[in-house]
Protein backbone atom coordinates (compact mmCIF):
# COMPACT_ATOMS: atom_id res chain seq x y z
CA UNK A 1 0.00 0.00 0.00
CA UNK A 2 1.46 3.18 -1.41
CA UNK A 3 0.11 6.61 -1.92
CA UNK A 4 0.43 6.18 -5.14
CA UNK A 5 -2.65 3.75 -4.63
CA UNK A 6 -4.91 6.73 -3.94
CA UNK A 7 -4.37 8.77 -7.13
CA UNK A 8 -7.63 7.64 -8.27
CA UNK A 9 -9.33 9.27 -5.41
CA UNK A 10 -8.67 12.55 -6.19
CA UNK A 11 -10.80 13.24 -9.59
CA UNK A 12 -13.64 11.73 -7.88
CA UNK A 13 -13.47 14.09 -5.39
CA UNK A 14 -12.52 16.85 -7.87
CA UNK A 15 -16.22 16.10 -9.58
CA UNK A 16 -18.27 15.03 -6.30
CA UNK A 17 -16.99 18.32 -4.78
CA UNK A 18 -18.06 20.33 -8.31
CA UNK A 19 -20.99 18.80 -8.36
CA UNK A 20 -22.39 18.86 -4.80
CA UNK A 21 -20.79 22.26 -4.86
CA UNK A 22 -22.58 23.68 -7.39
CA UNK A 23 -26.12 22.69 -6.27
CA UNK A 24 -28.42 24.69 -5.10
CA UNK A 25 -25.93 27.72 -5.41
CA UNK A 26 -26.63 30.50 -7.95
CA UNK A 27 -23.50 32.75 -9.63
CA UNK A 28 -20.46 32.13 -10.43
CA UNK A 29 -18.67 33.68 -6.89
CA UNK A 30 -20.65 31.46 -4.84
CA UNK A 31 -20.58 28.27 -6.75
CA UNK A 32 -16.63 28.24 -6.38
CA UNK A 33 -16.70 29.55 -2.92
CA UNK A 34 -19.07 26.24 -2.37
CA UNK A 35 -16.95 24.03 -4.66
CA UNK A 36 -13.63 25.03 -2.92
CA UNK A 37 -15.53 24.33 0.64
CA UNK A 38 -16.67 21.11 -0.75
CA UNK A 39 -13.67 19.83 -1.85
CA UNK A 40 -12.16 21.04 1.77
CA UNK A 41 -14.42 19.33 3.32
CA UNK A 42 -14.78 16.20 1.74
CA UNK A 43 -10.50 15.89 1.74
CA UNK A 44 -10.95 16.58 5.50
CA UNK A 45 -13.30 13.88 5.76
CA UNK A 46 -11.60 11.52 3.51
CA UNK A 47 -8.36 11.98 5.03
CA UNK A 48 -9.68 11.45 8.91
CA UNK A 49 -11.83 8.54 7.67
CA UNK A 50 -8.64 7.29 6.31
CA UNK A 51 -6.79 7.82 9.60
CA UNK A 52 -9.27 6.15 11.74
CA UNK A 53 -9.15 3.27 9.34
CA UNK A 54 -5.40 3.01 9.55
CA UNK A 55 -5.22 3.37 13.24
CA UNK A 56 -7.64 0.65 13.69
CA UNK A 57 -6.60 -1.35 11.12
CA UNK A 58 -2.84 -0.95 12.89
CA UNK A 59 -4.64 -1.95 16.83
CA UNK A 60 -6.34 -5.01 15.51
CA UNK A 61 -3.77 -5.88 12.89
CA UNK B 1 -68.52 74.88 -27.98
CA UNK B 2 -66.16 71.78 -29.12
CA UNK B 3 -66.97 68.58 -27.75
CA UNK B 4 -64.66 65.82 -27.07
CA UNK B 5 -64.73 62.57 -29.19
CA UNK B 6 -65.44 59.67 -26.88
CA UNK B 7 -62.06 57.70 -26.47
CA UNK B 8 -61.22 54.56 -25.77
CA UNK B 9 -58.67 53.98 -23.47
CA UNK B 10 -55.92 51.06 -23.81
CA UNK B 11 -53.62 49.06 -21.84
CA UNK B 12 -50.52 50.82 -21.51
CA UNK B 13 -47.50 49.08 -22.76
CA UNK B 14 -45.84 48.31 -19.35
CA UNK B 15 -48.06 45.78 -18.46
CA UNK B 16 -45.34 43.67 -16.39
CA UNK B 17 -44.15 40.46 -18.75
CA UNK B 18 -44.20 36.88 -17.54
CA UNK B 19 -41.32 34.44 -18.40
CA UNK B 20 -43.33 30.90 -19.57
CA UNK B 21 -43.10 28.16 -16.87
CA UNK B 22 -40.86 25.39 -17.05
CA UNK B 23 -41.45 21.61 -17.10
CA UNK B 24 -39.99 19.32 -14.40
CA UNK B 25 -41.02 16.64 -16.15
CA UNK B 26 -38.89 17.67 -19.51
CA UNK B 27 -36.05 19.26 -16.84
CA UNK B 28 -35.65 15.86 -15.49
CA UNK B 29 -35.86 13.91 -19.09
CA UNK B 30 -32.94 16.26 -20.68
CA UNK B 31 -30.90 15.96 -17.51
CA UNK B 32 -31.07 12.00 -17.91
CA UNK B 33 -30.28 11.94 -21.17
CA UNK B 34 -27.10 14.36 -21.18
CA UNK B 35 -25.96 16.01 -17.52
CA UNK B 36 -26.02 19.66 -17.71
CA UNK B 37 -29.09 19.85 -19.94
CA UNK B 38 -31.67 20.49 -17.28
CA UNK B 39 -29.91 23.58 -16.67
CA UNK B 40 -29.47 24.76 -19.59
CA UNK B 41 -33.18 23.87 -19.85
CA UNK B 42 -33.82 25.77 -16.69
CA UNK B 43 -31.69 29.09 -17.92
CA UNK B 44 -28.01 28.40 -16.13
CA UNK B 45 -25.59 27.21 -18.82
CA UNK B 46 -22.78 28.13 -16.71
CA UNK B 47 -23.71 25.97 -14.22
CA UNK B 48 -25.11 23.36 -17.44
CA UNK B 49 -21.24 23.34 -18.67
CA UNK B 50 -20.04 22.70 -14.99
CA UNK B 51 -22.00 20.33 -14.58
CA UNK B 52 -21.84 18.60 -18.34
CA UNK B 53 -17.55 18.60 -17.85
CA UNK B 54 -17.62 17.18 -13.87
CA UNK B 55 -20.23 14.24 -14.86
CA UNK B 56 -18.97 13.09 -18.13
CA UNK B 57 -15.37 13.57 -17.25
CA UNK B 58 -16.08 11.43 -14.68
CA UNK B 59 -17.75 8.86 -16.75
CA UNK B 60 -15.51 9.17 -19.98
CA UNK B 61 -12.89 8.41 -17.65
CA UNK B 62 -14.34 5.53 -16.18
CA UNK B 63 -14.95 4.16 -19.30
CA UNK B 64 -11.24 4.62 -20.65
CA UNK B 65 -9.94 3.00 -17.24
CA UNK B 66 -12.01 0.07 -18.17
CA UNK B 67 -11.44 -0.66 -21.53
CA UNK B 68 -14.59 0.56 -22.73
CA UNK B 69 -16.09 -2.96 -21.11
CA UNK B 70 -17.40 -1.88 -17.98
CA UNK B 71 -21.13 -0.73 -19.39
CA UNK B 72 -22.38 -3.93 -19.53
CA UNK B 73 -25.43 -5.31 -17.80
CA UNK B 74 -24.59 -9.29 -17.81
CA UNK B 75 -21.34 -8.83 -16.53
CA UNK B 76 -21.68 -5.32 -13.90
CA UNK B 77 -25.54 -5.44 -13.00
CA UNK B 78 -25.42 -3.67 -10.24
CA UNK B 79 -23.04 -0.86 -11.62
CA UNK B 80 -24.97 -0.65 -14.42
CA UNK B 81 -28.00 0.44 -12.66
CA UNK B 82 -26.17 3.12 -11.58
CA UNK B 83 -24.92 4.16 -15.11
CA UNK B 84 -28.58 4.15 -16.40
CA UNK B 85 -29.07 7.22 -14.33
CA UNK B 86 -26.71 8.84 -16.85
CA UNK B 87 -29.00 7.74 -19.68
CA UNK B 88 -27.72 8.92 -23.14
CA UNK B 89 -23.85 8.07 -22.60
CA UNK B 90 -24.75 4.72 -21.24
CA UNK B 91 -27.15 4.20 -23.98
CA UNK B 92 -23.86 5.32 -26.52
CA UNK B 93 -21.49 3.20 -24.69
CA UNK B 94 -23.75 0.42 -24.11
CA UNK B 95 -24.54 0.33 -28.12
CA UNK B 96 -20.66 1.76 -29.29
CA UNK B 97 -18.58 -0.81 -27.34
CA UNK B 98 -20.52 -4.25 -27.90
CA UNK B 99 -18.06 -6.74 -28.64
CA UNK B 100 -14.91 -5.50 -27.21
CA UNK B 101 -13.24 -7.64 -25.02
CA UNK B 102 -10.04 -7.00 -23.13
CA UNK B 103 -6.85 -8.35 -24.07
CA UNK B 104 -4.98 -7.85 -20.59
CA UNK B 105 -6.31 -6.79 -17.46
CA UNK B 106 -6.68 -2.74 -17.18
CA UNK B 107 -4.36 -1.67 -14.28
CA UNK B 108 -7.36 0.82 -12.84
CA UNK B 109 -9.85 -1.16 -13.80
CA UNK B 110 -11.43 -1.25 -10.45
CA UNK B 111 -11.25 2.67 -10.71
CA UNK B 112 -13.03 3.01 -13.42
CA UNK B 113 -15.78 1.33 -12.71
CA UNK B 114 -16.21 2.84 -9.49
CA UNK B 115 -15.67 6.53 -11.67
CA UNK B 116 -18.45 5.50 -14.11
CA UNK B 117 -20.84 4.38 -11.11
CA UNK B 118 -20.04 7.77 -9.30
CA UNK B 119 -21.05 9.78 -12.58
CA UNK B 120 -24.18 8.38 -12.84
CA UNK B 121 -24.85 8.87 -9.44
CA UNK B 122 -23.82 12.40 -9.70
CA UNK B 123 -26.02 12.56 -12.63
CA UNK B 124 -29.07 12.22 -9.90
CA UNK B 125 -28.03 15.41 -7.99
CA UNK B 126 -27.78 17.56 -10.91
CA UNK B 127 -31.50 16.22 -12.24
CA UNK B 128 -32.51 16.54 -8.37
CA UNK B 129 -30.50 20.65 -8.67
CA UNK B 130 -32.56 21.63 -11.76
CA UNK B 131 -35.76 20.61 -10.63
CA UNK B 132 -35.23 22.92 -7.16
CA UNK B 133 -34.38 25.23 -10.20
CA UNK B 134 -37.24 25.00 -12.07
CA UNK B 135 -39.50 25.04 -8.80
CA UNK B 136 -38.41 28.03 -8.14
CA UNK B 137 -38.87 29.40 -11.93
CA UNK B 138 -42.16 28.20 -11.55
CA UNK B 139 -43.07 30.01 -7.71
CA UNK B 140 -41.41 33.15 -9.46
CA UNK B 141 -43.68 32.59 -12.31
CA UNK B 142 -46.59 32.36 -10.43
CA UNK B 143 -45.63 36.03 -7.84
CA UNK B 144 -45.11 37.57 -11.81
CA UNK B 145 -48.71 36.49 -12.88
CA UNK B 146 -49.94 37.48 -9.54
CA UNK B 147 -48.07 41.08 -9.92
CA UNK B 148 -49.25 41.17 -13.39
CA UNK B 149 -53.32 40.20 -12.97
CA UNK B 150 -52.99 42.81 -9.96
CA UNK B 151 -51.58 45.30 -12.63
CA UNK B 152 -54.43 44.13 -15.28
CA UNK B 153 -57.13 44.97 -12.64
CA UNK B 154 -56.04 48.47 -11.44
CA UNK B 155 -55.48 49.38 -14.83
CA UNK B 156 -58.99 48.01 -15.83
CA UNK B 157 -60.51 49.85 -12.74
CA UNK B 158 -58.73 53.22 -13.40
CA UNK B 159 -59.46 52.86 -17.31
CA UNK B 160 -63.03 52.41 -16.02
CA UNK B 161 -63.18 55.49 -13.62
CA UNK B 162 -61.37 57.46 -16.49
CA UNK B 163 -64.17 56.34 -18.86
CA UNK B 164 -66.77 57.23 -16.87
CA UNK B 165 -65.02 60.83 -15.64
CA UNK B 166 -64.83 61.52 -19.37
CA UNK B 167 -68.83 60.67 -20.17
CA UNK B 168 -69.82 62.28 -17.28
CA UNK B 169 -67.86 65.30 -18.83
CA UNK B 170 -69.40 64.95 -22.28
CA UNK B 171 -72.68 64.50 -20.27
CA UNK B 172 -71.76 68.11 -18.52
CA UNK B 173 -70.91 69.75 -21.75
CA UNK B 174 -73.78 68.09 -23.68
CA UNK B 175 -76.20 69.84 -21.03
CA UNK B 176 -74.22 73.01 -21.02
CA UNK B 177 -74.13 73.30 -24.94
CA UNK B 178 -77.75 72.63 -24.74
CA UNK B 179 -78.63 75.04 -22.12
CA UNK B 180 -77.10 78.04 -24.59
CA UNK B 181 -78.68 76.92 -27.46
CA UNK B 182 -81.71 76.87 -25.79
CA UNK B 183 -81.09 80.23 -24.23
CA UNK B 184 -79.77 81.79 -27.35
CA UNK B 185 -83.26 80.61 -29.18
CA UNK B 186 -85.29 82.03 -26.46
CA UNK B 187 -83.48 85.11 -26.29
CA UNK B 188 -83.60 85.40 -30.37
CA UNK B 189 -87.30 84.52 -29.71
CA UNK B 190 -87.95 86.70 -27.04
CA UNK B 191 -86.06 89.28 -28.87
CA UNK B 192 -88.18 89.19 -32.18
CA UNK B 193 -91.49 89.35 -29.74
CA UNK B 194 -90.34 92.47 -27.80
CA UNK B 195 -89.42 94.25 -31.30
CA UNK B 196 -92.64 92.85 -33.37
CA UNK B 197 -95.37 93.58 -30.24
CA UNK B 198 -96.20 97.11 -29.68
CA UNK B 199 -97.09 97.05 -26.04
CA UNK B 200 -94.32 94.93 -24.79
CA UNK B 201 -91.62 97.25 -26.40
CA UNK B 202 -92.93 100.15 -23.82
CA UNK B 203 -92.37 97.64 -21.21
CA UNK B 204 -88.04 97.02 -22.22
CA UNK B 205 -85.69 98.60 -20.69
CA UNK B 206 -84.44 98.81 -24.02
CA UNK B 207 -83.07 101.86 -25.89
CA UNK B 208 -86.54 101.74 -27.93
CA UNK B 209 -88.38 103.35 -24.21
CA UNK B 210 -85.83 106.00 -24.15
CA UNK B 211 -86.73 107.08 -27.15
CA UNK B 212 -89.06 110.19 -28.30
CA UNK B 213 -92.47 109.09 -28.58
CA UNK B 214 -93.66 108.79 -32.46
CA UNK B 215 -97.44 109.24 -33.86
CA UNK B 216 -97.62 105.38 -33.61
CA UNK B 217 -96.71 106.08 -29.25
CA UNK B 218 -99.51 108.60 -29.16
CA UNK B 219 -101.91 106.18 -30.96
CA UNK B 220 -100.41 103.74 -28.12
CA UNK B 221 -101.79 106.37 -24.95
CA UNK B 222 -104.78 107.00 -26.58
CA UNK B 223 -105.43 103.15 -26.25
CA UNK B 224 -104.29 103.11 -23.40
CA UNK B 225 -106.48 106.14 -21.95
CA UNK B 226 -109.21 104.25 -23.30
CA UNK B 227 -108.76 101.02 -21.30
CA UNK B 228 -107.60 103.03 -17.84
CA UNK B 229 -110.48 104.94 -18.38
CA UNK B 230 -112.47 101.61 -18.77
CA UNK B 231 -110.21 100.46 -15.93
CA UNK B 232 -111.40 103.05 -14.08
CA UNK B 233 -115.20 102.32 -14.54
CA UNK B 234 -114.84 98.70 -13.84
CA UNK B 235 -112.75 100.41 -10.56
CA UNK B 236 -115.56 101.99 -9.76
CA UNK B 237 -118.08 99.07 -9.67
CA UNK B 238 -115.62 96.82 -7.73
CA UNK B 239 -112.39 96.79 -6.06
CA UNK B 240 -110.22 99.22 -6.39
CA UNK B 241 -107.18 98.35 -9.11
CA UNK B 242 -103.71 97.92 -7.70
CA UNK B 243 -102.00 100.11 -9.61
CA UNK B 244 -102.74 103.10 -7.63
CA UNK B 245 -105.28 105.70 -6.52
CA UNK B 246 -107.74 106.43 -9.68
CA UNK B 247 -107.45 110.15 -9.20
CA UNK B 248 -103.95 109.52 -10.45
CA UNK B 249 -102.93 111.36 -13.90
CA UNK B 250 -103.06 109.20 -16.71
CA UNK B 251 -101.47 108.64 -20.15
CA UNK B 252 -104.23 110.41 -21.64
CA UNK B 253 -104.15 113.87 -19.59
CA UNK B 254 -99.67 113.61 -20.10
CA UNK B 255 -100.06 112.96 -23.77
CA UNK B 256 -102.97 115.62 -24.33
Amino acid sequence: MSWSDLIWLPPVMIAVAMVLGATGRHGAREVTRSIVHTFIALTLGVVIVGLVIHVVAQVFA
Amino acid sequence: MDLVAPTTPTLPATVPQVQARRSPFVAAVLGWLMPGFAQLYVGRPGKALLMLVAIGSLFYAGLALTGFTCVNPQAYSLEFAAHALLGGPTAAAYHLTQGIELAEPMPWFEAGRLYAAVAGLLNVVAICDALGDVIDHNRKVAGQMVIRQRFVLEREAEMARALEATQEREARELAAADAARMADETALLFGATAFSEPGLETLSDGPAAETAPTEQDDDLGRDDAGRSDAGRSDAGSSEPSSDGPSDEPTDEGRIG
